[in-house]
């Protein structure tokens, strides 16, 4: 197994190498010019063709992308253009609030996905199999901005019983950082109104965000129950008289299990770009909004650290998908 | 299953109500401010709309604007005195101020500020580099100062409150690698003014607290000062008025489109405010540029554009039609001034002129229109299915302020043709016009007309030359002449800005420049 | 085949799909002969702004007094161009590599699967923009940013399924009568890879709808006045709450549309390839 590890890892390297080379071309090819952008309103030509020099941007761009590398191989990504302020420093800020994010959309479609495949599955070619279908097969056709506004608009605006935008009203102070998730974070300081303001503003951009992964679950769950149904081991427990109930819960959802898990690495796809624009409709302060915001400036630095940050959650995300898998199922980890 | 969820729901929505009755009751010492924020709160090197609301608040300056219509007061200085051929100024400090760190301000922190400004080149410097020169401000003794000015600038003292007055010794012990402390100041303030910065709170764009400066050398004329303002803006158009509505802020920035005036006189607790400042909104076409470098394909344009439903329709009526530079009731703009109207058979013709001048008029033009400012795009399509009427291919292409500042600065990457507000930085018609169509605007957003005529350069040189206000006057209603007739930009109107405001904030005078409002002279009702 | 066809006919959702399909193929071919205002797709008229559903406008008017309900209708040609191009593009490009480098292996399926690993860091709609940002916006830039991103996707599939058929003996059968590689990938390998490629290309269809939208709603999209859904949306969001209309029923035909095609793409994979019923 640390082996496999190993290996995966070694091979997420020269991937985001070159993740980064494409995206450092097309940052270069937008037609902007940074050094215009940092030297201001009323600088001179001097002045911004020695702030080009200055940032190496007159270097050809093999050895611009050698300083590039070099620079965050060093653990410095760089500054924005836009806030003059370290991307390491808005990364830390605004990763924690996307982990925030990711966290209560898991939880939700989990916790909504996976009973309503076992129901699914266990009525199936119901009524209620078929009204779940329906519902899980729109849910993969809505297009998350517009569900995001749909939502607010019945929500926020003419029910007015959940927040508008924002992890926490405008006014509130913030929790002490300790973790940067806010729920959990009020919940240390002891803020318990905090964690109930922090939580009721996750559920819009949750809800939203959960709508696709919960009906991808649903559907996988289903199925693979479906199949572990018509199991030998599972008419024999029935046949010795074990309720139906003790029989999905105990013996089938598990079996099943290790498909939903191949799932996790998908639906983090789907979440990353979601939020892009869940984030930037709910003005939550995380990296899809930063991604988001750093492209309509074409602030290239964050572009280039977010990308990359992307990259890497989803490249460990996929790896640990993997490893579960392999622990649930040995025989993946042969192939691997 | 179901039922518990039932409960979750029910229980989160009386949390919430909860929650906002404790939102309504509490904190009612801090105000929550919606406008928007700079990137910076360096006061020398934005000068825009929202920084006004930072500077006048963190800084003093040596004159301020005071009554109703704003005229230039002395604030820092106590005495002043200025040569008949108004070049020489001379300065009495006031002695009694203190900057935030407990320092006494004196004469080398307002030379410090001023040769700061200067040598930033940035944000206010514009209006100050044709006549001022960094060595030419002095001090004559520990409280006085003395400027001189290469030739007489009529606007001079209206130009003094955009100067913020910086503690030099905070700054120079700030200063990294010569930038003038500019990285620090960006985040920090080095003020004398009734406000400052909660330290680490600045967000660029995004919030800053502030916190009152309970011994302002000025004193508070409120008993019941705020002691504490959160800036934090609400960056997109739809959210911003449910926010003001509910409570989540006090005021919004003083866009809000006429379509949401009415609801905003509706609403419960909220109050539209009408800003007296003269705000117009023109489309700036790249004049060095083909098509645009023709005079008729310009008229074209300027004859495609429906004013009247614009104004009456889109705006429902809350602006007034301006048919050249300035804002039709600022004195300098000819009451005459007819302008251009919605008329596509002239259009017509002028476009069938400039094609048998040999220009390209079929090529397609784009139009950029601002990301946040809606208004912008409405107008832009306005425009577009006019001049598609006259076989105009007109190409809409949004972009963020910031990048649209940057290809200002260049001839040939600044837009062909874009739409802004042009705002009162200084009441005197040199504000619009002057900072316009001057050559010394090339290269800025204000120049971006790229616009180049020695008579007009010569007109409004002499404006600003003179003191003699007739003759000002007719000086600058001859350049208006001449720009309409040169249709360099397409002028469409001018208007009050409009704030929605909670009643729960009392006080409340709209700035005379930008969002810079006083905070003393408020107070929050319990 | 007449067997998978008449099994597709007696699926009640596939039906619903194909019609939901049927209707928009409609829209997209006759749209200006079947809305009440063709002239609305460029045309503002301010003197009819913000109206809300009536007898006239039956999705009510937008901010520029332009129709709703005949832009909406206008807007399945946008949708549906865009997804046919980016898909035909993405397969012609995907696939021939897919097939040559799952043919071949070696060095060359190395390269092809290594950069399409890099494509694949990121989720889809990452890239996408990042592309679309070089580009002015339009919706020949959004066709070009997808279909630039897309194509790993299919090169992935075809490889799979290539390296898949290769191991078949009848590969190595024609080999050894000595049948050149042109004639082997495209007679004899592409016709088993098909039934894959048909069933992701159909869903993939409704996902590139969908990112589509996502990028018009973003603005690195169609540019106005074109009645591009995810743009209507956008350009509609600040009049919430009161013109609600004006991003509903844009967003409602987005639903549709994916709808329409997942619906179809489920069916079709049912039907054409049993292997792939578990997989997404």
């Amino acid at each position: 197994m640390p082996r496999l590890i190993l290996r995966r890892l070694a091979l997420m390297a020269p991937v985001l190498l070159g993740l980064l080379v494409l995206v450092f071309v097309l940052t270069r090819l937008v037609p902007s010019d940074p050094a215009a952008m940092l030297a201001g309103e009323q600088a001179t030509a001097a002045q911004i063709a020695e702030l080009r020099a200055r940032l190496g941007l007159d270097r050809p761009l093999p050895v611009q992308f050698w300083l590039y590398v070099t620079q965050v191989a060093q653990g410095d990504f760089g500054t924005s253009l836009y806030t003059h302020r370290s991307v390491l420093a808005d990364l830390a800020e605004r990763i924690p609030a996307t982990i925030e994010l990711a966290l209560a959309t898991m939880t939700l479609s989990i916790g909504l996905g996976v009973p309503l495949g076992v129901v699914a599955a266990v009525h199936r070619n119901g009524v209620l199999d078929h009204l779940i279908r329906v519902v899980t097969i729109a849910g993969l056709a809505v297009a998350s901005f517009w569900m995001a506004l749909m939502l607010q608009l019945v929500f926020s605006m003419w029910l007015d019983v959940l927040p508008l935008r924002g992890r926490i009203a405008t006014g509130m102070s913030q929790p002490p950082i300790v973790t940067g998730l806010f729920t959990l974070d009020y919940l240390l300081a002891g803020d318990l109104r905090g964690v109930a303001h922090a939580a009721w503003h996750l559920v819009l951009p949750a809800v939203t965000l959960a709508l696709p992964a919960t009906a991808t679950i649903a559907r996988f769950t289903r199925s693979s129950v479906i199949e572990t149904l018509q199991k030998d081991f599972v008419t024999w427990e029935r046949a010795i008289g074990y309720p139906q109930r003790v029989v999905i819960w105990r013996y089938v959802l598990r079996n099943s299990l290790s498909a939903t898990v191949t799932q996790v690495g998908l639906l983090f796809g789907l979440f990353l770009s979601g939020s892009i624009v869940v984030e930037a409709v709910f003005g939550w302060p995380g990296l899809g909004d930063y991604l988001y915001n750093a492209i309509l400036i074409s602030d290239y630095q964050p572009v280039l650290a977010t990308t990359l940050a992307i990259g890497v959650v989803y490249a460990l995300v996929n790896i640990a998908v993997d490893l579960t898998q392999a622990l649930i199922d040995p025989r993946v980890a042969e192939q691997g | 299953m179901l039922r518990r969820n039932f409960f979750l729901l029910a229980g989160g929505a009386a949390a919430a109500v909860q929650m906002r009755v404790a939102r309504a009751q509490g904190g009612a010492a801090a105000m929550v401010w919606g406008g928007n924020l700079s990137r910076t709160l360096d006061p020398h090197t934005v000068y825009d709309v929202p920084s006004a609301f930072t500077r006048v608040n963190f800084y003093d300056s040596l004159f301020e604007y005071a009554g109703s219509p704003p005229e230039p007061r002395p604030l820092l200085v106590e005495e002043m005195q200025a040569s008949a051929d108004g070049r020489t100024f001379e300065f009495r400090l006031r002695s009694n101020v203190r900057f935030h760190d407990g320092r006494a301000m004196d004469a080398e922190d307002v030379v410090y500020s001023f040769r700061r400004m200067l040598g930033l080149r940035r944000g206010v410097a514009p209006a100050f580099t044709g006549f001022l020169k960094a060595e030419n401000v002095t001090t004559t003794g520990p409280n006085t100062v003395r400027m001189v000015l290469d030739r007489a600038f009529a606007p001079f003292l209206s130009c003094l409150p955009m100067v913020a007055i910086v503690n030099r010794q905070l700054l120079e012990a700030n200063t990294v690698n010569n930038d003038w402390g500019e990285a620090w100041i960006a985040g920090n303030d080095a003020g004398s003014g009734p406000y400052r910065v909660v330290p680490g709170s600045f967000r660029a764009l995004q919030s800053l607290d502030m916190e009152a400066v309970t011994d302002y050398w000025r004193g508070w004329p409120q008993p019941r000062q705020i002691r504490s303002v959160l800036c934090r803006p609400v960056p997109d158009d739809a959210t911003r008025l449910l926010a003001v509505e509910r409570g989540d802020i006090d005021a919004t920035h003083s866009y809000i489109r006429p379509d949401q005036h009415e609801r905003v006189r509706r609403a419960p607790g909220l109050r539209l405010v009408e800003e007296p400042q003269f705000r117009t909104f023109l489309f700036r076409m790249n004049n060095a540029k083909a098509p645009f470098s023709n005079v008729d394909f310009r008229k074209a344009i300027s004859y495609a554009f429906p004013y009247d439903l614009f104004i009456s329709r889109v705006l429902r009526g809350t602006a007034e039609r301006s048919p050249g530079p300035l804002p039709v009731s600022m004195w300098g703009n000819p009451s005459d001034l007819q302008g251009y109207s919605h008329d596509l058979d002239a259009a017509r013709r002028h476009l069938e002129a400039a094609r048998n001048a040999g220009v390209d008029v079929d090529r397609e033009i784009t139009f950029t229109a601002l990301v946040g400012f809606d208004e912008t795009e409405q107008a832009a399509q306005l425009l577009q299915s006019q001049l598609r009427r006259i076989g105009v291919t007109l190409r809409i292409q949004r972009a963020v302020w910031a990048n649209v500042v940057q290809q200002t600065q260049q001839q040939e990457t600044s837009p062909e043709i874009w739409a802004h507000w042009g705002s009162t930085y200084y009441l005197d018609p040199d504000n619009w016009i002057g900072t316009f169509y001057m050559r010394h605007a090339l290269g800025s957003q204000r120049g971006s007309s790229w616009y180049r005529d020695d008579e007009t350069e010569r007109l409004l040189q002499a404006a600003r030359d003179t003191l003699d206000r007739a003759e000002r006057r007719r000086l600058y209603e001859e350049a208006s002449r001449r720009l309409v007739d040169q249709a360099v930009d397409v002028w469409i109107y001018n208007s009050k800005a409009f704030r929605a405001v909670r009643e729960r904030i009392r006080g409340y005078r709209p700035g005379a420049v930008g969002d810079g409002v006083d905070l003393r002279e408020m107070w929050i009702e319990a | 085949m007449p067997l998978a066809l008449r099994r597709l006919l007696t699926d009640p959702s596939a039906l619903l799909g194909l019609g939901i399909l049927l209707v928009m193929l409609v829209c997209a071919v006759a749209g200006e002969q079947l809305v009440p205002y063709p002239e609305d797709a460029f045309d503002a008229k301010p003197w009819q702004r913000l109206e809300p559903p009536s007898a006239e406008f039956w999705f009510g008017t937008d901010g520029l007094g332009r129709d709703v309900f005949s832009r909406t209708i206008m807007g399945a040609r946008v949708a549906l161009m865009i997804a046919l191009s980016v898909v035909v593009a993405a397969m012609l490009v995907g696939v021939p590599l897919g097939l040559l480098a799952g043919y071949h292996g070696g060095w060359l399926s190395e390269v092809v699967m290594r950069v399409t690993d890099v494509f694949q860091a990121v989720p889809q709609l990452v890239l996408a923009l990042a592309f679309a940002a070089v580009m002015r916006p339009s919706v020949s830039s959004a066709m070009l940013a997808l279909a630039l991103t897309y194509w790993p996707f299919f090169c992935r599939i075809v490889y799979g399924e290539t390296r898949r058929v290769k191991s078949g003996l009848f590969v190595d059968a024609l080999q050894a009568q000595g049948a050149a590689t042109g004639r082997i990938l495209f007679l004899h390998v592409l016709p088993n890879v098909a039934p894959a490629i048909i069933v992701r290309a159909t869903i993939g269809m409704g996902v590139t709808i969908l990112v589509a939208a996502t990028l018009g709603f973003l603005g690195m999209g169609a540019a106005p006045p074109t009645p591009e859904w995810g743009l209507m949306v956008a350009e509609a969001r600040k009049d919430l709450p009161e013109g609600w209309w004006q991003s509903l029923f844009p967003g409602l035909a987005i639903l549709l549309a994916v709808l329409g095609f997942n619906l179809v793409g489920d069916a079709v994979r049912d039907i054409a390839d049993p292997r792939l019923r578990r997989s997404r």
